[in-house]
């Protein structure tokens, strides 16, 4: 995020925040840990993943990997879901090979691939070696029932068929392809559980080695696959008519021994496209051995004008932006995360109502939950979690940032004897769009395995009753009074002139006003000076002197620079701006003048006065600060003891003001408090 | 796991027999009784008490035995007139240890060090008698150099009849030749004379002696416009009727304050010296004490000893308080406006908290300064003592934390005031805090890093405080402690 001021020729770069993680190529600069774009599921291990997109939600489909397997073990077929691409819901198991009743196995649950239809869910499940099955389902989460009682298809004399993927061309004719190492095809009837005609087995395809993809984007047809093993890479080919010819086109991505086996799914999503695979990089945050306990990434991915796809790298490098913030006032599931390493999810009830809700759990001191994005808005009152805990509990602490970032809320879980218990505290400093982090605390008894959670929530601050009072009209106001500027000041001529008896400062450099609307004065605190008072709007700001008729343009109002000498002891600067015919409110004056010592003066500090808050830097360096909303008032604040060069020295001024006449006052003081004299003031 | 009972009384006993010394006393072993007027000399405070002897101290908090005192007797008083000290006392206690037959004596010394070779008491000479049986016992001797008019005066005397007054030479310590004693007051023992603008004040001790925690000692007071009297109180008794008002009694868990001294610090700072009969917190025993003392229309009353705890630290310069320089972050409250009637039932608003604020500080030094005072967390201070850090007369070092953090107000070497993250117990965070005579205090560090010389917290703007001069005619040398 950048925050850029415009002025004239110059390009100024105020902040540049750049996202901690995912950025394409890490830059050493940011932060001293690489960003790495880590697979979306960290809870349990998934591969093959069949994403689709329904209704503005990205329904990712995987299979799923044994935690202890070495070899391949997989059971069940697992369902997550995202409207933003970073945060995933678990669903849990949504189906698995008890669904097949003709299989009597407990191993084989291969990559499967699931598409909506005429209001149901078609899941087409591979079992090793036994064909391809295909299951039903009214609703996204099952439950899923074979409707046909046997393989869909199944090529007994060999063990080529594998990984279905299934798509419905525009004219309604849905197609199957499948296939290792060979790739094969079938129409499917209009009821997607039965086909037609013969099996084709389309011509090799280079490289093709398993796993293939099949869609239709723009007229063309693509068909992206597992690249000979091993290790897999994510090729395709392309082609005019959905069965061929197909032509090859290279990878997606390349092979590379940074991931043995890989597997394609491609989606577009919000106006954006998606190449889904995997990998072992949650396995090799513990383990550098191999074992079939892959992983599930995603990366952008993007189209040359021609249809061809641009090759991504390896998915660690890739790019995957969230799409949208998270909105978190609402119950969300405490199994809805972007990061979760270490944790896991379990089935809070599989044959109530709502058989896709987990709960978090082998919660560990530690630990955190990670939810990316989360839009707190104007801010945060209270956190709510609904939890359960056996022995000692835990505690959850609410950070953003990071697992160490600044605390807002703590929420203590003592024992709820299993009973899951709805716990409330308020919070503070929540707001704006935050990565938050709920960070898991044991205690001296107990780190392990501390308290399970449901769901979790926050609640807004209370919107603020707006006062029937007409609020306060910014830069538009048409001054009422006529105001000539001779009553306050007089056009100073070129050279010096003394300060008052007093030691106040007449002679100034002013800037026309400078537009910023502002809610009201309350904003003015030190954060907000040194965020918008410190803001360069032209070369040499604080360092040098403008000359009388010298114009900056601020976002694309041209402004003037006056020499005046003011009449009083203070400088109205609402007068100044109204005489000009300027805006009065909701802006910040720039006031500048030279102090020009006969020799040099120690120990002396600038005292000053502002409406409302202002900031005084004396030859660039910050010297004072009035914060808060403030009234003109003489010797309101001091500056440290400083010392003012022999010969010429810059005297900067800012006043930031909202509603209300804008005024400063400024003199130097000695040690004793009184009013310095003894140098000139001068405009050039 | 069981755990012994005797065990756990042993242990809560130890504890309890260790537990500070609250710290509105003088702390090391102060006890004495009858302290005179305390005396500075070569960087040493010095007090007299009955049966010779007396306390000693560098730093005015902390005090033991070593004062030297020849003579015996009781009740001492004394005063520095020149370069040298006269010191009275009388031979007897008075007539609760015997008859009333009683001598006032005085002698000189030119130091009251005794390790020093001027420490060398000359021969004591009788400056007042009493018979048995005449209207007045000559003990309780209480001295005053008139600064308006250079004479030396003595007052003496007990319930036993009348509170009398003499003068004396101030160039030799004797009593002026053919000055008859002046009955000024009854009712009263220990009594001691001051000056005050132009208003000469008698001080006597009332109520019981020497009974420990059931002695009623307290201290009165009346004055004068002449020394010789007639001294009258707040309602115009007179003293020789047995008025006084009465500007100190028992509290704090201490009783019979008697024996009162004036010791003048500084313009504006003042203390006051005395005993207490009894200090409950230390077994019971007699022992020295300081407090403020403050002058309110031209009448002395006693300070109260300044209590640890969370103030908010008000300069008397404009009224704004002491603050972190810090975002003021806003409550997000539920408003009622009042132009809405609801029937909503009143519930009670928590004040901001510590924690719903903090972690927007900066985590290193942050500066200090002045602003509206709002109860918040960056304006709430806590005043706490530092016993291993000393003191100075009349209280100890403290340190003053942000209420709830260890961030330490601290003298800066460019003399401002920051806030250090971690208290240290260095000396520029340790700070004096005194009760000036007009019931405002003042703070002073012990020490700003780089400089020499005396400095205290000063309002320099309205929204600026700083280090500088002590000047007790400016409220910008003035500070507050409230609790609200």
């Amino acid at each position: 995020m950048t925050e850029i001021i415009h002025i004239s020729d110059y390009m100024i770069m105020k902040k540049i925040l750049l996202p901690l993680a995912l950025m394409a190529f890490p830059t050493a600069a940011i932060a001293s840990v690489p960003a790495f774009n880590m697979p979306l599921v960290q809870t349990k291990f998934t591969a093959d993943p069949a994403p689709v997109v329904v209704n503005d939600t990205v329904y990712l489909y995987t299979t799923h990997d044994e935690d202890n397997a070495e070899g391949f073990l997989m059971k069940d077929w697992l369902l997550y879901t995202s409207t933003d691409m970073v945060n995933w819901q678990d669903r849990g198991a949504v189906a698995s090979l008890k669904d097949f009743k003709w299989y009597d196995g407990d191993n084989g649950a291969w990559a499967e691939q699931v598409v909506y239809r005429n209001g149901k869910w078609y899941m087409y499940c591979p079992i090793h070696g036994h064909g391809i099955g295909v299951l039903v389902a009214d609703s996204p989460y099952g439950p899923f029932k074979d409707p046909i009682g046997k393989p869909l298809v199944w090529q007994k004399e060999h063990w080529d068929d594998i990984d279905p993927t299934v798509w419905i061309d525009d004219d309604g004719q849905a197609y199957m392809y499948w296939g290792n190492p060979n790739l094969y095809c079938v129409k499917l009837n209009e009821d997607m559980v039965s086909w037609s005609g013969d099996i084709i087995k389309l011509p090799k395809i280079k490289d093709y080695q398993e796993g293939p993809w099949f869609y239709k984007r723009n007229g063309k047809y693509y068909m992206a696959f597992a690249s000979t093993c091993c290790p897999e890479g994510i090729g395709y080919a392309m082609s005019d008519g959905p069965l061929g010819p197909w032509e090859y086109k290279g990878h997606v991505m390349d092979h590379t021994p940074r991931t043995r086996g890989n597997h394609p799914g491609i989606i577009q999503y919000k106006g954006k496209d998606y190449c889904f695979g995997l990998n072992y990089d949650v396995f090799r945050l513990s383990d550098s051995r191999h074992a079939e306990r892959r992983s599930v990434s995603a990366a952008e991915m993007t189209y040359n004008p021609d249809g061809t796809i641009r090759e991504l790298p390896y998915f660690l490098e890739c790019n995957l932006d969230q799409v949208e913030p998270f909105n978190p006032y609402r119950t969300v599931e405490a199994e809805t995360m972007a990061w979760g390493y270490g944790l896991k999810t379990v089935p809070k009830n599989q044959w109530g109502p709502e058989p896709w809700n987990q709960l978090v759990t082998d919660i560990d001191d530690g630990e955190y939950i990670l939810v990316k994005g989360v839009d707190f808005g104007r801010g945060a009152k209270s956190f709510t979690a609904s939890a359960s805990s056996h022995l000692y509990g835990g505690v959850v602490e609410i950070r953003v940032g990071s697992p160490d970032g600044p605390l807002a809320g703590t929420l203590t879980i003592g024992c709820t004897k299993d009973e899951f218990t709805d716990i409330t505290v308020p919070v503070s400093g929540l707001s704006g769009v935050r990565d938050l982090y709920l960070v898991f605390r044991g205690n001296d008894r107990q780190k392990r395995n501390l308290f399970n959670l449901d769901s979790w929530s926050f609640t807004p601050l209370p919107e603020p009753v707006a006062m029937s009072f007409p609020s306060p009209r910014q830069t538009e106001y048409k001054i009422q009074t006529p105001t000539r500027l001779s009553d306050y000041f007089t056009e100073a001529g070129p050279g010096c002139a003394s300060p008052s008896a007093d030691g106040f400062i007449g002679r100034w450099m002013l800037l026309e006003p400078i537009v910023k609307p502002n809610r009201s004065n309350v904003v003015f605190t030190d954060s907000y000076l040194d965020r918008n008072l410190d803001t360069l709007y032209f070369r040499d700001q604080f360092v040098s002197l403008p000359r009388r008729g010298d114009k900056v343009k601020v976002d694309g109002r041209k402004l003037a620079w006056h020499a005046l000498d003011s009449k009083l002891y203070n400088v109205k600067l609402y007068r100044f701006a109204a005489a000009l015919k300027k805006p009065v409110y909701g802006v910040i004056f720039q006031a500048a003048t030279v102090i020009d010592c006969p020799e040099e003066i120690s120990g002396v500090r600038l005292s000053a006065g502002s409406n409302s808050a202002s900031k005084w830097w004396i030859n660039g360096k910050e010297v004072l600060s009035l914060s808060g909303d403030r009234r003109m008032v003489a010797d309101d604040a001091m500056s440290a003891p400083l010392t003012l060069a022999k010969g010429r020295n810059i005297l900067w001024g800012s006043v930031i003001n909202g509603p209300g006449m804008s005024d400063f006052c400024v003199r130097f003081v000695d040690a004793d408090g009184k009013p310095v004299t003894g140098f000139k003031i001068c405009n050039q | 796991m069981r755990i012994s009972i005797e065990r756990t009384i042993a242990a809560i006993c130890t504890l309890m027999a260790g537990m500070a010394i609250p710290t509105s006393a003088q702390v090391g072993r102060p006890f004495i009784h009858d302290p005179s007027t305390i005396m500075e000399c070569d960087g040493k405070y010095y007090t007299f008490g009955t049966g010779g002897g007396g306390l000693v101290s560098a730093d005015g908090w902390t005090w033991n035995k070593g004062a030297v005192r020849p003579g015996g007797g009781a009740a001492p008083d004394a005063v520095k007139i020149g370069d040298r000290y006269l010191v009275a006392y009388s031979a007897t206690g008075g007539g609760l240890g015997g008859g009333h037959a009683g001598q006032v004596l005085t002698m000189w010394t030119k130091s009251l060090d005794p390790q020093s070779a001027d420490c060398e008491f000359s021969e004591p000479v009788v400056v007042a008698e009493s018979l048995d049986d005449e209207d007045c016992d000559a003990i309780d001797a209480g001295l005053l150099l008139d600064p308006v008019t250079g004479r030396l005066w003595l007052s003496y005397g007990t319930y036993f009849g009348f509170i009398r007054l003499v003068e004396l030479d101030p160039a030799t310590g004797r009593r002026v030749e053919g000055n008859e004693p002046v009955d000024i007051a009854i009712d009263c023992e220990a009594t001691d004379l001051i000056y005050r603008d132009g208003w000469y004040y008698l001080l006597g001790t009332h109520g019981t002696c020497c009974d420990g925690a059931n002695s009623t000692y307290n201290i009165v007071v009346g004055r004068s416009r002449d020394v010789r009297g007639p001294y009258l109180d707040n309602i115009g008794r007179d003293m020789l009727k047995g008025g006084g008002k009465m500007l100190l009694s028992a509290g704090h868990r201490k009783t019979g304050p008697g024996h009162f001294g004036r010791f003048v610090e500084d313009d504006g700072v003042e203390k006051m010296s005395f005993h207490y009969e009894a200090d409950l917190d230390r077994g019971g025993r007699s022992v020295l004490a300081i407090l403020p003392l403050l002058w309110e229309n031209g009448w002395p009353v006693a300070g109260e000893p300044l209590r640890e705890g969370g103030y908010e630290i008000e300069s008397q310069r404009h009224g704004y308080a002491l603050e972190l320089a810090v975002d003021f972050v806003r409550m997000e409250t539920p408003r009622h406006p009042f132009w809405i009637d609801d029937d909503e039932p009143l519930t009670s608003v928590p004040s901001q908290t510590l924690a719903e604020v903090a972690h927007t500080w900066p985590a290193g030094v942050a500066g200090v300064r002045l602003g509206d005072y709002m109860f918040r967390p960056h304006q709430r201070w806590s005043l706490q003592a530092v016993p291993e850090a000393g003191g100075y007369l009349g209280g100890p070092y403290y340190k003053i934390t942000i209420e709830g953090t260890s961030r330490a107000l601290a003298a800066s070497s460019d003399a401002s005031v920051v806030a250090v993250p971690e208290f240290t117990g260095a000396d520029e965070q340790l700070w004096r805090v005194e009760q000036l005579i007009d019931g405002t205090y003042r703070i002073m560090p012990k020490k700003v890093p780089g400089h020499d010389g005396e400095f205290a917290l000063i309002s320099i703007a309205d929204s600026t405080p700083a280090l500088g001069r002590f000047d007790f005619s400016s409220d910008n040398s003035k500070w507050k402690f409230r609790d609200r």
